[in-house]
């Protein structure tokens, strides 16, 4: 489920940048300010190593960029609604403005991410809950609506 | 099963029949003639099909000699001490040689470096088709003189159909650049002894020099791999440029691949059927859809094997849970249009780019190896009595210091297993054995010498030798073959003889050599090839050769470029 994850205060509203990876290390920063992760600096190379091999936007305008960590952290995970959307070279080339942060731990399997990474792709496929979300005023409410579509 | 047992035991009963009422040499060649024509049609039961095949006429001509000379007069058995002679009897030293070759190559496939290399070559084309090809020919032609021809078809085959699938060949393209590997892994192969367990066998079993391949065998390979680059470079000519950037699909053959470096269970089948984790009614369902090209752990899942077990088997065979799941989360995610397919893709290839690069220490060891290799093997040359598995099984140790500790019981399994796909040959050399001591080969050798000189005993045993190796097996043909020269004075021009002609029936149908069989699936990924179809396909090409290599060897007889001399250090007497 979406709040074994993340929680409302994990959701900002506050991040704009020129590219891709100024919003990485924007939202992780953010992250690291809240105290979800301890290594800013190796989050920011995790995450941008693996954008680099592939780009990580989806559908939509929604991006997952993730990595694993090799802190002793479960899963952590952070949004970012952008003012401005950014080129996160998408599947259907739409800029992104829904940011998704994932971090996990790194393990033999990693089958974890995958499915925390499904959770997250999952709550955005409708166009209409899309438009809700990006008329949400506060990360509260957009927080609820990303739990209603999850329990969906 | 049953398709081969039945024939089996008519034929052992028809042996002891022939034995009884006409004569036991005739019994014994009819055996060994059988055993030859059934290891075709078990092909594709894989090994354990196979060693049925042989070990069950392997022991109904032991006992039929037995029964007729006695337990004494069989090679080895004349004295509980005669180790050496039972050895050599069953090729051990060739299998210890097999078993060094094995573990390096394997130890070269978990590196990465051959793939660097080809992605090297499309990176310098600049994307350009023409050079691409001709440099995949020239390289595999390479590969295949100093590793084994099966390991270079599997790399190599994967790489070229990678490159050309994200190129946008047609199959039908696909298909001959595909055949012209087959033909580099075999006759491009002949110009060192490494290249085949064939030349092993040879330079063992007649105390062939390694420089007698680079000396006569180079410009039959040197044939084959100029006329397959003027077939790559029509192929390709007026093609448009191929992407220089190595594809996803690389991770994904990467996975799908036919049978896995590193991984001691052979392919994914395999491994299931080893853990007994599969129900017998569903590997003839699997196996008919890996058949249709449909990637193996696919296949299992579509025939309902559960996911959980599918995962298990691909993590032992990949050695990596990771890939595994994966893999598996990719299939599913890209079945159901589900955009996380592109995200675990991307995860994939982090993870299998960043498993490379750790991979790349490991290098060094790979090439210390290799020297050792050559060193060992330049002083055999000199010194005939240093074995040459001392060669094979000191590279394989030097590169095996270099493998990550988690892969080295992998690396040790899959060379086990590769050695054992061999062990059905045992019984045969065992046939072959007991026909030479009766004298059989001498008989049959004679006859030949009598048709009318060298230059024609020399043109029979090629196009006998290639013709058979076509549908049956290579190392068979050339253990029986390398008999009937035992004790002539033209040994080196017969060797030669039989050295080409099993490597070019080696790719005269898709059963006619490990590499074949391996190259033929990968086909079928793109097209479907019958039998017949390959034949057609290859068959010019095969001819055009043949006559070529004719003409070559006639030359060679009437210029006397290969001496005659009497045979030194050997075991052919043996058998």
């Amino acid at each position: 489920m979406i709040e074994d994850y993340l929680s409302a205060e994990d959701i900002t509203f506050d991040i704009s940048g020129k590219d891709k990876f100024e919003i990485i290390e924007k939202l992780l920063s953010f992250l690291h300010e809240r105290g979800r992760i301890s290594d800013l600096h190796c989050a920011i190379q995790a995450v941008e190593h693996r954008e680099r091999v592939r780009a990580t936007g989806l559908e939509k305008g929604v991006a997952i960029p993730h990595a694993k960590l090799d802190e002793d952290i479960r899963i952590v995970a952070g949004i970012a609604r952008l003012k401005e959307p950014v080129d996160f070279q998408a599947v259907d080339g739409t800029p992104c403005r829904h940011i998704v942060m994932i971090l996990a731990k790194r393990v033999p399997g990693g089958a974890v991410h995958i499915s925390a990474l499904s959770t997250f792709a999952r709550v955005f496929v409708t166009a209409e809950r899309m438009a809700r979300l990006d008329a949400a005023r506060t990360p509260e409410e957009y927080f609820t609506i990303l739990q209603k579509g999850d329990h969906a | 099963m049953r398709k081969i047992i039945i024939p089996v035991l008519a034929v052992a009963a028809a042996g002891f029949l022939i034995a009884q009422f006409v004569d036991t040499l005739l019994a014994l060649a009819l055996i060994l003639a059988a055993a030859v024509a059934l290891l075709s049609i078990a092909e594709g039961g894989g090994a354990r099909l196979k060693m049925i095949v042989t070990f069950s006429l392997g022991l109904a001509a032991f006992f039929i000699f037995v029964s007729r000379h006695g337990l004494a007069a069989a090679p080895g058995f004349s004295d509980i001490s005669e180790f050496q002679l039972l050895a050599e009897t069953i090729h051990l030293n060739i299998f210890i040689f097999l078993f060094g070759l094995y573990v390096f190559v394997n130890c070269l496939s978990y590196t990465g470096i051959v793939g660097d290399i080809a992605w090297k070559v499309v990176k310098l084309s600049g994307g350009r088709l023409t050079i691409i090809l001709v440099a995949i020919v020239l390289l595999t032609s390479f590969l295949a003189g100093i590793f084994d021809g099966a390991t270079v078809a599997s790399i190599m085959g994967i790489i070229t159909l990678t490159i050309l699938l994200s190129g946008g060949m047609s199959s039908k393209d696909i298909v001959s650049v595909m055949l012209l590997l087959v033909i580099c892994t075999n006759v491009g192969g002949v110009w060192f002894v490494l290249g085949e367990p064939t030349n092993v066998l040879a330079a063992e079993k007649m105390g062939i020099n390694p420089l007698f391949f680079l000396r006569y065998a180079l410009p039959f390979a040197a044939i084959a791999v100029a006329a397959a680059c003027i077939v790559a470079f029509r192929v390709a000519v007026r093609k448009p440029k191929v992407s220089k950037e190595r594809p996803e699909m690389e991770v994904l053959l990467e996975g799908i691949s036919l049978k896995r470096v590193h991984a001691g269970h052979g392919n994914l089948l395999e491994t299931m059927i080893n853990l007994g984790e599969i129900q017998v009614k569903m590997i003839g369902k699997i196996e008919e859809m890996i058949d249709r090209g449909i990637p193996d752990f696919d296949a299992a899942l579509r025939a309902g094997v559960p996911e959980d077990v599918v995962h298990h088997a691909l993590s032992i065979n990949l050695n990596s849970k990771e890939l595994s799941r994966g893999l598996i989360d990719y299939w599913n995610a890209r079945q159901k249009k589900d955009p996380m397919a592109e995200i675990i893709i991307g995860d994939l290839l982090e993870y299998v780019r960043d498993e490379y690069k750790k991979r790349r220490k490991s290098r060094v060891f790979i090439f210390t190896g290799a020297g050792v290799l050559l060193v060992i093997l330049g002083v055999h040359s000199f010194f005939q009595q240093l074995p040459t598995w001392v060669s094979t099984l000191s590279a394989g140790a030097v590169a095996f210091i270099g493998i990550g500790a988690t892969a080295k019981r992998s690396i040790l399994g899959q060379a086990w297993h590769d050695l054992t796909e061999a062990f059905f040959l045992i019984p045969l050399f065992g046939i072959i054995s007991l026909i030479n001591t009766m004298g059989g080969f001498e008989l049959i050798g004679e006859k030949i010498l009598s048709l009318g000189g060298t230059a024609v005993g020399g043109l029979t045993v090629f196009f006998s030798s290639g013709l058979v190796s076509s549908v049956a097996d290579n190392i068979a043909v050339m253990d029986a073959v390398t008999n009937l020269m035992a004790q002539s004075v033209h040994w080196q021009f017969f060797s030669l003889a039989a050295i080409v002609g099993t490597a070019l029936g080696g790719f005269g149908s898709p059963i006619a050599s490990v590499q074949a069989i391996i190259l033929s699936t990968l086909i079928r990924r793109v097209s479907r090839i019958t039998f017949f179809g390959w034949i057609k396909r290859i068959g010019l090409f095969f001819l055009v050769l043949a006559v070529l290599y004719a003409a070559l060897l006639f030359l060679f007889d009437l210029l006397s470029v290969v001496p005659d001399a009497p045979r030194v250090g050997t075991s052919a007497g043996a058998g």
